[in-house]
């Protein structure tokens, strides 16, 4: 893997549009070599599109590519360095996972032997002469990666990996991507689910309806977290004047099941509480609150405004 | 738990976009690999890769049963019915064609559209499923250079259609002397010529199926659907050129199922075998072409 660039994937007003339907609008990209990149959005915001015309499977409107230094105008020039899990598991079903995946190993041109080793990664040794058709889900998931990894690849793009699995099933896939990771992969993972591939990314792509709403570091969009205070009088009849202390001081407030959320930091909890008690009203609810991940990645992507609060978007 | 590769398997891209075939010494010195070029070797692959999933009881099991008692139920209704069945055949003949040095073979010429049918719905079935199990997918990311995969398919299912055919032709030729014997069809003009007359009647047999074959994966390609595939392509050339050579004769002379019966009967009256041969190459050249193009340009979206 000496060879992989240090960008692994770059696209530049990358677009492709069905008819009038626009699926992925301009999309530019630069994507680290080396760990795990999540690709996050909600169904349908173009992910497998993207994923799609990076693979040489489609080819788009607009826009151009790179993938680990090659145009995705010729995705011969590359394909013998990428492996990819798209969409659902695609095996026959009425032959064992074995002969899938030897299947894979003839039209690539891998030897044997390896797949030995790739069942071996993905813990299917003793079930590969089984049926697919017998397979649970899990492991269906599981031998579609090892089909994946077969060309022992440098960029490693796995959609939806986790779809349908069980949360061990999950935490199994999520530990498996990390490892290939860190074997010096570039593993993309789409998702849209951001809590499934939060434990293993390094970098994070946030897109929406097509469009990029965040990609940078994972750490990056935590830093977006907001933070509040939520607070509620004993008296109802005195969240008015609550409201005008509050506001008085300067806070932003929104109402919130039958207090306020006050955009500020928890710790400012105490002070807020001093400034209720200051005009005579008295708390019954004060609770400092972060947003999780989740949260940010579904305000972000619930928010038709969100690019415009992303620093790092495009 | 070693995810790693031999640097032997390790291919690499040229410039052109050929994949080049490495091996690394023990110092570590790529030298270039020799013997066929890249692309046959990975058609060859892809026909393995294709071997491997179709070699299966519900694909190659199945359709070389039903092929192997088409053959033999032609063969008895060749004997047994002799010319009072339906036309089935471009051969289906009067006691006087299974008396003839040809009769060997009759019932096998009487399978012809039988065996071209289920050829057409297995080739149908073979592209198909790529489609409905999603293998098309990363197949056509493992090899963008798609027309490989469409003649490494083309390969697979050419070597299994010239199996059925023999099959098929074995079958019918050890049946014969059987039924001509209860049947009472002398069979003293059967001896002349006899290998010739069967390797004759097994070419023309398998360039039909061939054809019909080509047209099933036509089909299926462009609509990919197995169902579409194989009631279009049955219905057009058991119902549709039926119909048209109501209306006009002369026009189905020249339409594939036509053809496809002058092959198997080594030229009929309205299309001599020559003609008939080359049109035939024509048709299934022409279906190549187009499932090819339509392969490499269409996007992947299933």
């Amino acid at each position: 893997m000496d060879h992989t660039p240090a960008v692994a994937v770059r696209t530049q007003g990358l677009s492709r549009s069905f008819g009038d339907i626009v699926a992925v609008k301009e999309l530019d990209l630069e994507l680290p070599a080396h760990g795990v990149i999540g690709f996050v959005g909600p169904n349908g915001s173009g992910k497998s599109t993207t994923i799609r015309m990076l693979l040489g499977l489609i080819k788009p409107t607009d826009g151009q590519a790179e993938v680990l230094g090659q145009s995705i105008s010729h995705p011969e020039r590359y394909a013998d360095r990428v492996g990819a899990l798209i969409e659902n598991p695609a095996f026959v079903p009425d032959i064992t996972g074995r002969a899938n995946v030897e299947a894979m190993a003839l039209l690539r041109g891998v030897p044997m032997s390896r797949v030995d080793e790739v069942l071996e990664i993905v813990d299917l040794t003793d079930r590969s002469d089984s049926k697919v058709s017998d397979y649970s889900l899990g492991m269906k998931q599981r031998l579609a990666i090892a089909i994946a990894i077969l060309p022992d690849p440098e960029l490693l793009v796995l959609d939806e990996p986790t779809n349908g699995l069980d949360p061990a099933g999950i935490v199994e896939v999520r530990e498996l991507i990390r490892q290939l990771a860190d074997e010096g992969r570039t593993v993309i993972v789409s998702s849209h689910l951001l809590s499934e591939i939060e434990a293993a990314a390094d970098h994070l792509i946030v897109i929406r309806s097509g469009e990029l709403l965040f990609v940078g570091p994972l750490a990056e969009l935590l830093e977006q977290e907001q933070r509040y205070v939520d607070v509620e009088p004993e008296d109802q009849a005195q969240l008015e004047r609550l409201a005008e202390c509050y506001r008085a001081e300067g806070l932003d407030i929104e109402p919130e099941n039958g207090g306020y959320r006050v955009l500020a930091d928890p710790a400012e909890a105490g002070r807020l509480n001093g400034i209720a008690a200051d005009a005579g009203i008295l708390l019954r609810r004060v609770v400092p609150r972060s947003e999780t991940l989740e949260d940010v990645f579904l305000r972000m992507t619930a928010d038709p405004d969100g690019p415009a609060h992303l620093s790092r978007a495009a | 738990m070693n995810a790693t590769i031999t640097t032997e398997a390790r291919t690499h891209a040229d410039s052109q976009g050929e994949v080049m075939t490495t091996r690394t010494t023990t110092t570590g010195a790529p030298v270039a690999g020799g013997g066929p070029s890249p692309a046959l070797k990975r058609i060859v692959g892809i026909a393995r890769s294709e071997t491997k999933r179709l070699a299966r009881w519900t694909f190659a099991g199945v359709g070389l049963g039903v092929i192997a008692f088409f053959a033999l139920l032609a063969t008895v209704v060749a004997f047994v019915a002799g010319n009072t069945g339906p036309r089935m055949g471009a051969m289906a003949g009067s006691s006087v064609d299974l008396e003839s040095s040809l009769g060997i073979v009759a019932g096998l010429a009487m399978a012809a559209d039988l065996i071209g049918i289920v050829i057409l719905a297995l080739w149908a079935a073979a592209v198909s499923s790529d489609y409905s199990t999603g293998w098309v997918r990363i197949t056509v990311q493992a090899e963008p250079r798609r027309w490989r995969l469409v003649a490494g398919k083309l390969l697979t299912l050419t070597v299994f259609t010239l199996i059925a055919t023999t099959i098929a032709t074995v079958i019918s030729v050890v049946a014969a002397p059987l039924l001509a014997n209860a049947a009472g069809v002398s069979t003293a003009a059967w001896s002349a010529g006899t290998v010739g007359t069967i390797a004759s009647a097994w070419f023309n047999l398998a360039v039909a199926v061939l054809v019909w074959g080509t047209i099933g994966f036509t089909i299926a390609i462009v609509t990919r659907s197995a169902i579409v595939a194989i009631a279009g392509g049955i219905g057009y050339l058991m119902v549709f050129e039926g119909l048209l050579g109501m209306v006009a004769d002369e026009l189905t002379t020249y339409l594939p199922g036509s053809i496809l019966d002058a092959v198997v009967a080594g030229g009929n009256a309205t299309l001599a075998y020559g003609p008939a041969l080359a049109l035939a190459a024509l048709f299934g050249a022409a279906a190549i072409g187009i499932s090819t193009l339509v392969f490499s340009r269409r996007d992947v979206t299933s």
